[in-house]
């Protein structure tokens, strides 16, 4: 804004006259801080805001006060933590297609899209009162993401295609730039994700507290102290610990609330962030609410049992589906919360993959690798039926694309293409590919007369999937095709996975809405170990230049050349693009959807009804961090 | 029960001076039958144990459905009661069930079908299967009288997959026992062995044996259970991680018989008509199984049969936890899994059945274990 | 104190019992290393190690990690190194006393178990407590009463407890409670306690919720123990110097209670060392049912895990209060009961 405008708007508010105690500050703040203000505790709220705060739009204008309980079942679960403060320079909104800015002031392409500037808040401060300048990045950069101790390969969204560095310069205090060798039009989706999810060190930290824990930084009697007082081996062990804001509460961080306590204790307690950069409409600076409680539970039950009781105030995250009978009785009986249904981008909930390039057995590889077995698959399956035992009938049988209303929707004729259940036409589709003769059971025979056997590995992580394992085991063996369905963990199924050792596979890789980024399935080249098995030896073929490996079928090198361009081009064409490879996707049933769109995934969500500003609608999915994307720190008790 | 005291004496002095010449020329096998028929809660529960091993060897002749077979369309049924008497006179049947989805709450809710009833009969032509893999039939003990009906009799409800519960049973059932009995029997033959080996020619060859039996004892069982099962590869054919199971069981459990033989083994050693037999010139083995083993087989017996209920608790424990047997397995243990949670606990608490089946198979294993036991040692235990 | 029990403390002095004690102790330490071998190699059995389930776990809600931060995290977590190399160090800090890192965690083994060793033993002990304060009164009355209609109920109860599995009461329980009390009994303590440091408004507060896990964890063993209770005294009310008492006219409560119920107590006191470790293992299944915070969830997440320092740990601890539950209940047996024959025992 430009200093004359602000100064004339000054002198307007000056005049009109703001008789409240608050006339002094601009912004008015939790009556717990203005205590502590008082007592010559705190800064004034226009002095702990940046010039520029980051206004949160919501329903209503809330009330400060009040507690947020929730549960998590573990260390384990920090994902879960991270998606509540949704720490990041820029993040999605409840549509789950919009980014807006949170710390970031702005992030501005050059028209090339290979350099990209960020600007920061004038005046955001970490919460212990120090400013968060373009150092806090700078330092990211230079000694966390380029020390070969601390991070030993750097992540692929910071290479170039020749496998340099991207370079990232300070402008000056408050802009940093990027720039990249080639377009890169997703960068701002990926500074989305950079926080810390996955533990993964986050892209801007708090570089004044934490230098004194680096070895380039300090002493390196005092490091070795540090170390083996807190019963660590290694520095970078060391660093870690005191980097996690869930390990260490003496970190200083930018969040909306901050851990006053470590993850491990039975009650992980957050508590408001007197420096939060964000602010109501009406000048209010958030978050309303002071505390988030998160609460241990050993076992899942009795944490939904928390939930039927009415004694979480909104959680969505491990609310199982079929629970949805129950808790639906006790929100008419008890009164105390009500259920809000949240939908994903789109995709599906549970998908067959078959392994195109499966070498262990060259016929039956064979086999899946044609299209006319997939399809007669992908037409065998009963959705209805999974529909109704899974999902308690509120699924939508489709394929593996956004839903209707996200701008890369491809159309119905895409999305439900070979959803329709036609046994007739699979086993004349069987029949046709060679698979005509049968043994005394029913069972097909290849032509070489062995009996076609297919194992499908289901590891029970989303939902009811071994239910739905069951019933799809069922649904090919109407058909004659023989399933083994092969309960297994998930480690071992991601192993067997990246060596390609698996058939056929159940599982989802929700991505829908997100095809170009992250670990996306609609790009074969990504790490094998969290992606779908469709075509690990096309990923070996690309890597070694076609030298091993097996050559990907031209639908499969056209995804992948859209791919490349996706990441060079304005969202326009993005859009266009996308819509492309989901037709293509579809076409050659690379995975075969069952039904989607249902609130497996945390999208039950139990709120208190007392909790105002939560979303109704809410578009989730773990690139959107929800309910991060719903915009917790509007939310309030009244 | 356990502290009725019954004896030769007593049992002569009840009967009569003829029966008294039976009894003193009885085998002990006679007298222990004896006994043991005049504890009527033993016996009744032997036959409850006779029941359903019956269902072990022929679970197909007491199921009326394939327990695999799913149909989501028919997920939550619960137990429709059977009705006995009609307008025309005795025709048991079973109503027939209208399903609809709860439109607010998702629940789904049957309603009986006044109008159309499922008549029921006892002995009735179903699907095929095979009696212990020899001869094929196709008769049921218990099954809707027309084969073709479109309704289909659902005695014990159905799960969130629309299986038959009652056919379920059968063949947990069926796992359940077997698992009980073969752990058992395993550790009857570690026992024994090791036990006997131990007890008879004492030694350094008892020392080592008695250290092992501690370090084995001395291990807390169910955490041990849990590693060991954990150990297990995720991806073994139900059979095989069956087999291991009851390894993994048997290896706990041998140690207690082992320590019972043992003992018997030293008390039996001193007894003049072992001390008769060595002298004349049998060998160890001989003395061993002719002489020795007779003596105690009974114990050995009632000792057993206390152990298998011990057994079936510790699968259904290791199954509930998603460490044993594991579907599509049918076992108590599974059956228990699957309704350990709350939209059963608190919608479908008819699924929770196999629970009761456990304690009543514990109960009478352990009754007519005590019964066995009170019978086969004269002297109170 | 001579005069209540049957014990001649000069056994203390009798070498054969000294001998007893000292060599099971001795035998300890060779016994707990051991252990050791067979806990590692038990916890390394899984194929994968913790970086695996961790990294698969994180993968399946959707995050993505490429091979170069996958080996961070595996030099975060020092899972580069060998198996005996692992198990070597593990012993090393051990003997420390150092009981290695939780990996999900990140925290020192023994302080997870510290935190967690006081409510297990609590809830030993008051599941202990209750079985003993409902099983002698009623073992002492169906002995007395024997074959009454009362006697009959107790009989079938007690066989019934016994072969109810407690797991399964545990969820049952847990959702009568709720859904026709309203009562919430998950975890040990309501909110505002639970972090809060040890005071007697947290310990009544604990008293108020611990009671519904321990009734599930001491069903089987109150069963038990009334049954044995019940068959011991009657053993002795079978014995002669019962017999004058009653014909010299003494009240019939009064003379059970004199000596009979004494003697018959004392085989079973030797049972006590025995029966603790069984609360602390059997307590694994129920306290994660109900999700208290006991050592059992810590196991049996570890297990699952394989988080290796962890598991073991709370392993050989378990293995050590056995050993020495076993220990105590030796000497106790042999103490109370001078029939008993040390050798070979």
């Amino acid at each position: 804004m430009k200093r004359l405008t602000r100064i004339l708007i000054a002198c307007l508010c000056a005049f009109i006259g703001l008789p409240s105690a608050f006339a002094a500050t601009k912004y008015k703040e939790a009556p717990v801080l203005a205590a502590l203000v008082k007592a010559g505790k705190l800064p004034t709220v226009d002095k702990r805001l940046p010039e520029n705060p980051l206004v949160v739009p919501g329903n209503e204008i809330g009330q400060y006060g009040g507690v947020w309980r929730r549960g998590f079942v573990g260390p384990s679960d920090f994902n879960g933590v991270n998606r509540v403060i949704y720490d990041v320079l820029a993040r999605f909104g409840p549509d789950g297609a919009t980014i807006e800015m949170k710390l970031a002031e702005s992030v501005t392409p050059s028209a090339d899209f290979k350099t990209w500037t960020v600007k920061l808040r004038k005046g955001m401060k970490w919460s212990d009162g120090s400013p968060f300048t373009a150092d806090d990045i700078m330092y990211w950069y230079k000694d966390v993401l380029q020390n070969k101790d601390l991070v030993p390969a750097i992540a692929t969204w910071m290479l170039n295609k020749n496998g340099s560095t991207v370079l990232v310069e300070k402008v000056d205090g408050l802009t940093v730039k990027w720039t990249y060798n080639e377009p890169n039009t997703n960068f701002l989706l990926e500074l989305t994700t950079k926080d810390y999810g996955d533990r993964q060190y986050p892209i801007f930290q708090p570089s004044k507290y934490l230098k004194q824990f680096h070895a380039s930084y300090a002493k390196k009697e005092d490091l070795e102290k540090k170390v083996a007082d807190a019963k660590f081996k290694t520095w970078t062990e060391l660093y870690a610990n005191k980097q996690s804001p869930f390990d260490n509460p003496e970190r200083p961080g930018m969040a909306a609330w901050l851990a006053s306590n470590r993850i491990s204790e039975q009650i992980f307690i957050l508590k408001r962030n007197p420096y939060y950069v964000g602010v109501d409409k009406a000048g209010n600076q958030l978050p309303y609410l002071d505390e988030v409680q998160i609460k241990f539970f050993a076992d899942a039950q009795a944490l939904n049992l928390a939930a039927i009781a009415g004694e979480l105030d909104e959680q969505e995250r491990h609310i199982n589906l079929l629970n949805y009978p129950v808790l639906k009785e006790n929100e008419q009986k008890l009164g105390k919360y009500r259920i809000f249904l949240w939908s994903s981008p789109g995709g599906h909930d549970a998908g067959v993959v078959f392994n195109q390039t499966y070498a262990k057995d060259p016929e039956l590889g064979k086999l899946m690798a044609n299209k006319d077995f997939r399809i007669a698959m992908s037409l065998a399956i009963n959705r209805k039926q999974i529909n109704e035992s899974a999902f308690l009938g509120t699924g939508q049988p489709r394929q593996a694309v956004p839903k209707k209303g996200h701008p890369y929707y491809p159309g119905d004729e895409y999305a439900f293409k070979y959803t329709e259940q036609n046994l007739a036409e699979a086993n004349r589709l069987l029949d046709s590919i060679g698979l005509n003769k049968k043994d005394a059971e029913g069972f097909r025979l290849f032509p070489s007369g062995k009996r076609v056997v297919i194992e499908l590995s289901v590891v029970e992580v989303f939902g009811p999937y071994r239910d739905i394992g069951t019933l799809v085991t069922k649904d090919f063996e109407k058909v004659g095709v023989k399933v083994n369905m092969q309960i297994r963990e998930r480690a071992l199924h991601f192993q067997m996975r990246q060596a390609n050792d698996l058939q056929a596979e159940l599982w989802n890789q929700d991505t829908a809405g997100f095809p170009f980024t992250g670990s996306t399935k609609y790009d074969f080249r990504k790490d094998l170990y969290g992606n779908l098995t469709y075509g690990p030896l096309w990923k070996q073929w690309y890597d070694t230049n076609g030298k091993e490996g097996v050559e990907p079928p031209a639908d499969a090198k056209k995804i992948i050349e859209l791919q490349d361009k996706a990441k060079t081009v304005g969202p326009a064409e993005q859009i266009k693009i996308a819509q492309e490879i989901f037709k293509l996707w579809v076409d050659n049933m690379f995975e075969i959807g069952t039904v989607g769109l249902t609130a497996t995934d945390q999208g039950v969500a139990v709120v208190n009804v007392k909790l105002h500003n939560v979303p109704a609608n809410l578009t989730k999915d773990w690139p959107l961090r929800t309910p991060g994307n719903g915009r917790p720190e509007v939310w309030f008790f009244k | 029960m356990a502290d009725e005291i019954h004896d030769a004496d007593s049992l002569s002095s009840e009967l009569s001076s003829k029966d008294e010449d039976r009894v003193s020329v009885a085998s002990n096998w006679k007298l222990v039958w004896w006994r043991f028929r005049k504890n009527r809660l033993a016996v009744a529960s032997a036959i409850v144990l006779l029941m359903f091993y019956a269902v072990v060897l022929v679970p197909d002749f007491f199921s009326n459905q394939d327990p695999e077979a799913t149909d989501a369309f028919l997920a939550f049924i619960p137990v429709q009661g059977i009705s006995f008497f009609d307008t025309t006179g005795f025709n048991p049947s079973v109503p027939d069930v209208v399903g609809k989805r709860n439109p607010v709450t998702l629940k789904m809710q049957w309603a009986p079908d006044e109008t159309v009833r499922i008549p029921i009969g006892l002995f009735v032509r179903g699907y095929k299967y095979k009696v212990l893999s020899l001869f094929e039939t196709d008769i049921h003990l218990i099954d809707a009288k027309d084969p073709k009906s479109k309704g289909r009799p659902h005695f014990l409800g159905t799960d969130r997959l629309g299986r038959d519960q009652w056919s379920r049973m059968m063949f947990g059932t069926r796992t359940s026992m077997t698992v009980g009995l073969v752990a058992v029997g395993l550790s009857m033959i570690l026992g024994v062995f090791l036990g006997g080996i131990s007890g008879y020619f004492g030694g350094w060859m008892d020392m080592v044996i008695q250290r092992v039996i501690e370090l084995l004892q001395s291990l807390p069982t169910i955490p041990i259970w849990l590693m060991m099962t954990a150990a297990l590869p995720q991806d073994w054919r139900p059979e095989r991680v069956f087999l291991a199971i009851t390894i993994i069981l048997a290896f706990i459990g041998w140690t207690t018989l082992a320590r019972e033989i043992r003992g018997r083994f030293l008390s039996l050693r001193e007894e003049d008509f072992i001390l008769a037999a060595e002298l004349a010139g049998c060998s160890h083995l001989r003395i061993i199984l002719r002489h020795m083993v007779p003596a105690f087989t009974s114990h050995i017996i009632a000792a057993s049969t206390l152990a298998v209920p011990v057994m079936i608790i510790s699968e259904t424990s290791l199954s509930f936890l998603g460490l044993g047997i594991r579907p599509p397995a049918i076992s108590w243990g599974v059956l228990l899994q699957e309704a350990q949670n709350i939209q059963t606990v608190a919608l479908a608490p008819w699924l929770m059945f196999p629970g009761l089946v456990v304690i009543i198979a514990v109960l009478a294993f352990n009754l007519a274990g005590d019964g066995l036991r009170d019978a086969a040692d004269p002297y109170g235990h | 104190m001579t005069s209540v029990f049957p014990v001649s403390l000069s056994f203390w002095e009798t070498p054969r019992m000294l001998r007893f004690i000292i060599t099971r102790l001795l035998l300890l330490p060779l016994l707990m290393l051991l252990f050791t071998v067979v806990v590692f190699a038990l916890v390394q059995a899984p194929p994968g190690d913790f970086l695996t389930s961790y990294v698969a776990m994180l993968a399946s809600s959707g995050s993505s990690m490429d091979a170069a931060q996958v080996e961070a995290l595996k030099q975060q977590f020092g899972l580069d190194q060998p198996v005996h190399v692992r198990y070597l160090l593990w012993l090393g800090s051990i003997v420390r006393g150092d009981l290695g890192l939780s990996l999900e965690y990140q925290r020192p083994s023994s302080e997870l178990i510290g935190e967690r060793m006081l409510v297990t033993v609590l809830l030993a002990l008051f599941a202990f407590a209750i079985t003993w304060i409902v099983a002698i009164p009623a073992g002492i009355y169906a002995a007395m009463h024997k074959n009454t209609a009362l006697d009959y109920i107790f009989a079938v109860l007690n066989y019934i407890g016994v072969a109810t599995p407690n797991f399964m009461l545990a969820l049952i329980l847990m959702w009568v409670a709720f859904s026709n009390f309203g009562l919430m009994i998950t975890g040990l303590f309501s909110p505002e306690y639970t972090q809060a440091p040890w005071s007697l408004g947290r310990f009544i507060d604990l008293l108020k919720h611990i009671w519904l896990p321990a009734i599930v964890l001491g069903v089987a063993g109150t069963a038990r123990l009334t049954r044995i209770m019940r068959a011991n005294l009657l053993d002795e009310l079978n014995k002669p110097y019962v017999v004058t008492a009653r014909a010299k006219g003494m009240p019939e409560w009064k003379l059970v209670t004199k000596y009979p119920v004494r003697l018959a107590l004392s085989p079973i006191i030797s049972t006590v060392g025995w029966y603790l470790p069984q609360l602390f293992s059997g307590s694994l299944i129920v306290a994660t049912v109900m999700n208290l915070p006991n050592i059992g969830p810590l196991l049996l997440r570890s297990l699952i895990q394989q988080d290796m320092y962890l598991a073991g740990s709370i392993l050989l601890i378990y293995c050590m209060l056995t050993i020495v539950g076993t220990l105590i209940s030796d000497i106790l047996l042999a103490l109370f009961d001078p029939r008993i024959q040390m050798e070979g025992t």
